[in-house]
């Protein structure tokens, strides 16, 4: 697997059209790929069917959270620019609610 | 910009599947968890890099086949570990697990190469196209076709299913008495 990934892309362009005759589209046994099938699936779907462990759950609330906070202070920052470039600016006009609350606590 | 909600939507909801990818590919489940962390992290900091209106769920995919082979480069005296221990180490875990099935698929795929592994795994379990497979693991798609086409014949052959008449072999069966004395 230490091979460099574009020379292996090119060597298999290459390759392609012999992995054709080889084993191109020649079905398997007929019987056979359906029940395979079912079981990969069935172990496939016992895996996805575990619950998620919290750790990962946790680093997706994480994730997320960070991200709010920096889009709130985002906003927060350019409500500042707007009254200090233009005193005139109707405030109430922009949806800017929370984030004023947000910036007075 | 931070990542969009949508985005954070589809990330949470392809974690199951992460995860399974990343059991297949490690066949170890704590392996497999550090392997989906990993793949968040990275997709988070990177999300500008996801095109929206792509497929997410490849470009997830492939970040963590990307992470999973990186740390194999990292770490190589795991691999030479793996390859001597593995059959065994799958053999316990197995047994501890009370559905059969189950056991006798991750035991069978544990026998496959890696790169045989992950192309069944995608195409066969994962519900990728030929076409998203070959994008995932970076290779043409006659490559793909033809590792699916070895590792079918190869779990057939494991399994007893198919052509090959099915008297359970010799670890199904090991299987089998410890489940049910279990």
């Amino acid at each position: 697997m230490a091979e460099n990934s574009n020379s292996r892309r090119n060597a298999n362009k290459n390759q392609k059209d012999k992995a054709k005759t080889m084993y191109g589209h020649q079905p398997v046994p007929s019987a056979v790929p359906d029940m395979l099938g079912v079981k990969l699936k069935a172990y496939y779907g016992e895996i996805i069917n575990e619950p998620i462990p919290d750790r990962l759950m946790d680093l997706m609330a994480a994730l997320e959270a960070q991200s709010a906070t920096k889009k709130l202070s985002d906003e927060a920052l350019l409500m500042d620019d707007r009254e200090v470039n233009d005193g005139e600016v109707d405030i109430g006009e922009v949806d800017i609610g929370e984030v004023d609350d947000g910036k007075n606590q | 910009m931070s990542p969009s909600q949508e985005f954070a939507a589809e990330l949470t909801a392809a974690i199951p599947g992460l995860r399974a990818f990343g059991m297949s590919l490690s066949m170890k489940a704590d392996r497999a968890d550090d392997l989906v962390q990993e793949t968040m992290l990275k997709a988070w900091k990177h999300h500008g890099s996801f095109e929206p209106g792509t497929n997410m769920k490849a470009w997830l995919y492939t970040i963590l086949r990307n992470e999973f082979y990186s740390q194999i480069r990292k770490r190589k005296r795991e691999v030479e570990d793996a390859e001597g221990v593995i059959a065994g180490r799958v053999t316990v875990e197995g047994n501890q697990l009370s559905h059969l099935d189950l056991s006798d698929m991750k035991i069978a795929l544990a026998h496959l190469p890696e790169d045989q592994r992950e192309a069944i795994i995608l195409v066969g379990a994962s519900g990728f196209s030929y076409e998203e497979a070959a994008d995932i693991c970076q290779v043409a798609v006659g490559t793909i076709k033809s590792r699916v086409s070895r590792a079918r014949l190869r779990l057939n052959e494991i399994l007893g299913l198919g052509e090959i008449e099915g008297t359970p072999n010799k670890k199904s069966r090991a299987a089998s008495e410890a489940t049910n004395s279990a």
